[in-house]
């Protein structure tokens, strides 16, 4: 899942405007954010696109990607802090479970498990975050400096319509392919005896992250088309008012 | 004096009530108004307030000591389907003597095959524990206690008992298991012995909670130690129910020396500590001469 709450610069004339360091701060954050996804779709790009099936067959995906996925997916932990030390105004819970739902495919299911590695949702995933991440980040970034362009402000509240179903199945799909693995290998699992008399089971586990997946998506894809309406204005098939954030 | 009743979902009046005098208690209003206006909820359904989002009435205040006058404003908000608190803890403790006993005596329904393992006396000793802590609540909620509230809302009875029927699955998973591991034995005695402990310091103060007030009165005092010096705990702290069941739990988790247990444990403290600053901090809101030394759960600490 991907949804994530609208982090928003201060409107001007509000009481509290950030400091500069703050924003230089966020600004830094959000276009290395940018820099990153746009390095990863590169990737991909030139992984199914530009090399051949040759060099497909010599290096997986996710060898050939994981370095920066490693890093730019599991850097967006300091947004939990953001949100959690007021820097920005999303809600640190949510947060915090949209990030570690991210983080959770990419060390919990990909990095633990070979079959995780290989699976057909990697592909799917990474290619949708990569784009609703570059939409995403570049719009907070330019809310920073105060300069959004309205066709960034329509992609950010159009693009999640397609991108979010399409990632969430390329996580679960990913999902998928670990939790065999875990229940025939007992990855990250704990089994008696032991002094604690204590049992973990990590493909338990996995499965109740999947069948979280039911309640808790819906409620944040709609959450993301009442962001729509507000800030787009009214239905899409109507002409979109430009509106200040 | 006659008062004027509106929904508090929408501020629309159901209809206006007379009440014989100003030394009617809410308690009575609340049934008054049901018998009087039908279409408002059921006297124990009702939340009455003051103001559209003010606080819930005490049903011992009366309207005279809330400086009411005929034409005054009552709101009413439903509280949903209620159930009886003494049916809610039945249910409660009567769960966990089932699930933990199916575990304990029909081990191969959980196990399969590998339940044909001797048993530990660990485990044997846990399941003494656990069935005589259980059976004790029911026995004090069927005997010793008396509640406050005679209802509360049904949602509550699913909340609880998904909490005191999951952990004790969850316990009894792990202890009756057979590849359960026992601590040392003199761990295993020295725990019984502070569980024991524990759980007749819990009975104690409940039985001197009782007596604090005599059947039928209103009276609020202090509660303090009596003869059993089990409850010279009171000295200490204000909850020492708590305090003792936080205690027997602990026992209970080094006895078995099982990490679900101690999950529990601390669960449960987490929970009691919370109710034990409230009601600590309202036993020096209403007791000017509360003992100053007391603290409200853990002796010397908080």
């Amino acid at each position: 899942m991907s949804a994530k709450a609208v982090s928003k610069s201060s409107k001007p004339g509000a009481s509290k405007e950030p400091s500069a360091v703050t924003k230089l701060y966020l600004f830094a954050y959000n276009a290395g954010q940018v820099v990153g996804w746009s390095y990863i779709l590169w990737q991909l790009v030139n992984y199914y696109i530009l090399q051949g099936p040759e060099f497909r067959a010599q290096v997986t995906l996710w060898e050939y990607t994981r370095l920066a996925v490693i890093i730019f997916q599991n850097a967006a932990f300091v947004e939990i802090l953001n949100a959690s030390f007021g820097l920005v105004k999303s809600n640190p819970v949510v947060t915090g479970f949209q990030v570690f739902s991210r983080m959770m495919v990419v060390v919990g299911v990909v990095m633990a498990t070979p079959t995780g590695k290989v699976s057909p949702g990697l592909p799917i995933a990474l290619l949708a975050w990569a784009i609703t991440e570059i939409i995403r980040y570049g719009y907070y970034a330019l809310n920073i400096v105060k300069v959004v362009p309205h066709f960034v402000v329509f992609l950010r509240y159009t693009t999640f319509i397609v991108l979010y179903p399409i990632g969430v199945t390329g996580e679960l799909l990913c999902f998928w392919w670990a939790q065999s693995y875990a229940r025939e290998n007992s990855v990250w699992s704990v089994v008696m005896p032991n002094k604690w008399n204590a049992t973990f089971s990590y493909f338990g586990f996995l499965w109740i992250v999947m069948l979280g997946y039911i309640p808790i998506f819906p409620q944040l894809y709609l959450h993301m088309f009442a962001q729509r309406r507000k800030i787009l204005g009214g239905g899409s098939s109507g002409s979109p008012q430009k509106k200040a954030n | 004096m006659e008062l004027e009743i509106l929904n508090a979902k929408n501020s629309k009046p159901y209809g206006k009530v007379k009440v014989p005098s100003g030394a009617t208690p809410i308690g009575d209003l609340r049934a008054l108004i049901h018998k009087t206006l039908k279409q408002t909820p059921h006297a124990n359904r009702q939340s009455l307030r003051l103001e559209l989002k003010g606080k819930s009435l005490k049903d011992t205040d009366t309207l005279e000591s809330l400086s009411l006058r005929s034409g005054d404003k009552i709101y009413v908000k439903d509280l949903g389907p209620q159930i009886g608190w003494k049916t809610v803890f039945l249910a409660e403790y009567a769960g966990p003597l089932i699930v933990y006993l199916i575990f304990y005596f029909r081990p191969e329904l959980v196990y399969g095959k590998a339940a044909s393992l001797p048993i530990s006396l660990t485990t044997h000793i846990a399941a003494g524990c656990y069935t005589v802590h259980y059976v004790k609540r029911l026995l004090e909620t069927i005997f010793v206690h008396r509640f406050s509230h005679a209802t509360m809302p049904l949602r509550n009875l699913f909340k609880n008992c998904t909490y005191y029927w999951g952990f004790t699955a969850y316990v009894s998973y792990h202890v009756n298991h057979p590849q359960f591991t026992s601590p040392c034995m003199c761990t295993v005695w020295g725990a019984l012995g502070a569980f024991a402990l524990c759980e007749l310091g819990n009975f104690s103060v409940h039985i001197a909670l009782r007596n604090l007030r005599p059947p039928g009165t209103k009276v609020r005092k202090i509660p303090v130690a009596d003869g059993n010096p089990l409850t010279k705990l009171f000295d200490l702290v204000s909850c020492p129910n708590y305090t003792y069941e936080i205690g027997a739990w602990v026992s209970f988790s080094v006895l078995t020396s099982c990490l679900a247990a101690y999950l529990f444990a601390f669960a449960g403290a987490f929970q009691m500590t919370i109710w034990a600053l409230a009601k600590h901090r309202n036993y020096k809101k209403e007791f000017k001469d509360y003992p100053r030394q007391r603290r409200s759960i853990f002796p010397f600490v908080l």
